[in-house]
Order: structure tokens, then C-alpha cells, then sequence
């Protein structure tokens, strides 16, 4: 059924680890799901600052692509945090990361359409769909 | 056949995944998630193999509503969500390391340490005054001078309940 995204999503896999993880075997998926310490103030502010809507209209759709999974899984283990936290009636540090992970998401989407919409007629259609098609 | 090719490309998936703590922290063999409720078995199972990595043996979901609240008298009802028992193939573990789980682990140990704490020193103290209650006004003042000099043999705080009583007899 799902099988270019299968294929899609199991390349950005093997980019992602082999990015963030040193060791390439034995990586536990489940660390995914939380935040080790980082240097906070290094890799976020880069991270954000890449992602103005100026900046992101010069990157491929592949990167976009990527992109867009990198942000899910952060929003994922942002909300995994925070449901963990509140459970144990802890407070959240930095609850406002998640409303711009989701925008940044909101930004690349905007940027595709903005795309899709300036290609001539019979791309318009099939790529707009492939887009707002939701899950 | 035609709506699966029709669907079969989804290039933007958006699955909110939230995972809930797990008992153990190694041997885990079951993970629990929690998701919006339109999540299908298949999508989660498809999304955590591709995206995440997991190897899933079987996912059993079921739909929770969210909790009714009420504050001062208005009703508030948080999101219904659903939850999704996944089991692994080969089991995991995860370090204590990881951001918020040793937090969470010291706020319980804190909490259960004060909780501790303070059952031995209210029992002490209750006592205390239930004697004092006993004895009467004239008793209370007697009670000071035994109390202290009690103190003063003790040697300083005594921390068990029943050793006050020892002395008081």
C-alpha cells in the first residue's frame, strides 16, 4: 500500500541516524522520544534561524521533505516531555518550542503551495493534492 | 482498489504521537502511546516502522475520552485521545539519563522521602499534645519542666514517637 512513503521515510530514517547518532548500530528508537541534554543554546537558535520562510523557499522539495519529518519528531518528543511532566504535576521549561515547531511545519507546507500553485496546469493538481493530503 | 491507489502516496504525515512512561526502564517489551483519535492501527504501526525504527509485533488501540473537570462550576472537558499498546519484537531498555525521566524519578523519591519524613514527626507531635490535653493547664506547665528536662536527658530532638512517652511515664 503506503509504499513510496514506506521508501521515503526509511531513507530520511538512515539520513536521521547517521546524522544525530555517532554509533550507527544499535540505535534505540525509543530515545527518540526524549530530549538528551543539549547545548540549548546552540542547536535550537541555529536551528529556528534556518527556518524563515525566505530560507526555506531556496531548499528542494527533497529537503523539505526531510525536513518536515525532523520537525514531526521533535513536536512528537516536545508533546511526549510535556504529557510526562504535567502527569507528575512538574512544570514544562520552554513551553513555547512546540507552537514554533508547528509553524516552521506550517511554513514549509505554505512554501510547497506557493510552489505548486506558480507550475503550469496538469503538475497543479497531483502536487497540491500529494500536500494537503492529510496522514 | 481505486480509493488504496488513490491514497496509496502520503508525503506529509502528521501523527501526533505522545509515548506515556514506561514501568521499567529495561526489558521493555510493551510501549504505550497516546494519539488523536482518528489514528488508525495501520497508520501507527506504518509511521513508528518507518519513521522511528521500532519493530512491531502487534498494536492493540482503544478510544479514551478525556477527563471531565470542573472549575468553579464550569464543566471543562480535556481532549479524548486514543491509546495504543504496542508490542516489540526484540525488547528495549533506556538509559536514566534522558531528559525528563530522572526529573520525574527524583520528584517521586523527593516526594516519597517528605511523606516519610513527616508521618513520623506529626505522630510525634500529636502525641505530644495528646498528653498535654490529658494533664490539663496545671499539667501543661509541669509538662514544660518535664518536657525540657525529658529533652535535656534525651539529648537533644529525639526522633522516635515512642520515646517522649518512655520518659512522660
Amino acid at each position: 500500500m503506503f509504499l513510496s512513503r514506506f521508501v521515503g521515510r526509511t531513507a530520511l530514517l538512515a539520513a536521521a541516524k547517521s546524522e544525530s547518532s555517532a554509533a550507527a548500530a544499535a540505535f534505540n528508537p525509543l530515545e527518540q522520544f526524549f530530549e538528551a541534554d543539549r547545548n540549548l543554546d546552540d542547536q535550537k537558535t541555529c536551528l529556528r534561524s534556518k527556518l524563515k520562510a525566505s530560507e526555506l523557499r531556496l531548499k528542494s522539495w527533497d529537503d523539505l521533505h526531510k525536513l518536515w519529518y525532523v520537525l514531526l519528531k521533535e513536536k512528537n518528543m516536545l508533546m511526549t516531555q510535556r504529557q510526562m511532566l504535567q502527569a507528575q504535576n512538574l512544570r514544562f521549561p520552554n513551553p513555547e518550542r512546540i507552537p514554533k515547531v508547528r509553524k516552521s511545519m506550517c511554513r514549509i507546507k505554505q512554501v510547497l503551495t506557493e510552489r505548486a500553485i506558480e507550475d503550469p496546469d496538469p503538475r497543479r493538481s497531483a502536487e497540491m493534492k500529494k500536500m494537503i493530503n492529510a496522514l | 482498489m481505486a480509493g488504496r491507489l488513490g491514497r496509496r502516496v502520503v508525503h506529509f504525515a502528521n501523527l501526533p504521537i505522545k509515548l506515556l512512561m514506561p514501568n521499567t526502564f529495561t526489558n521493555i517489551k510493551e510501549i504505550a502511546l497516546k494519539t488523536v483519535p482518528s489514528a488508525s492501527k495501520i497508520e501507527i504501526k506504518r509511521v513508528l516502522e518507518s519513521l522511528y525504527g521500532f519493530d512491531v509485533d502487534n498494536i492493540r488501540t482503544l478510544n479514551m475520552e478525556g477527563k471531565k473537570k470542573k472549575r468553579g462550576g464550569f464543566l471543562f472537558a480535556r481532549p479524548d485521545y486514543k491509546k495504543a499498546y504496542v508490542t516489540l519484537r526484540t525488547p528495549l531498555s533506556i538509559s536514566q539519563n534522558l531528559f525528563p525521566i530522572q526529573v520525574i524519578k527524583e520528584e517521586k523519591d523527593g516526594i516519597n522521602k517528605t511523606s516519610k519524613s513527616k508521618s513520623v514527626v506529626e505522630e510525634g507531635e500529636k502525641k505530644k499534645h495528646w498528653l498535654d490535653g490529658k494533664v490539663k493547664d496545671d499539667g501543661k506547665e509541669k509538662r514544660k519542666g518535664k518536657g525540657s528536662y525529658a529533652s535535656a536527658r534525651g539529648g537533644g530532638e529525639t526522633k522516635f514517637p515512642w520515646s517522649s512517652m518512655r520518659k512522660a511515664s
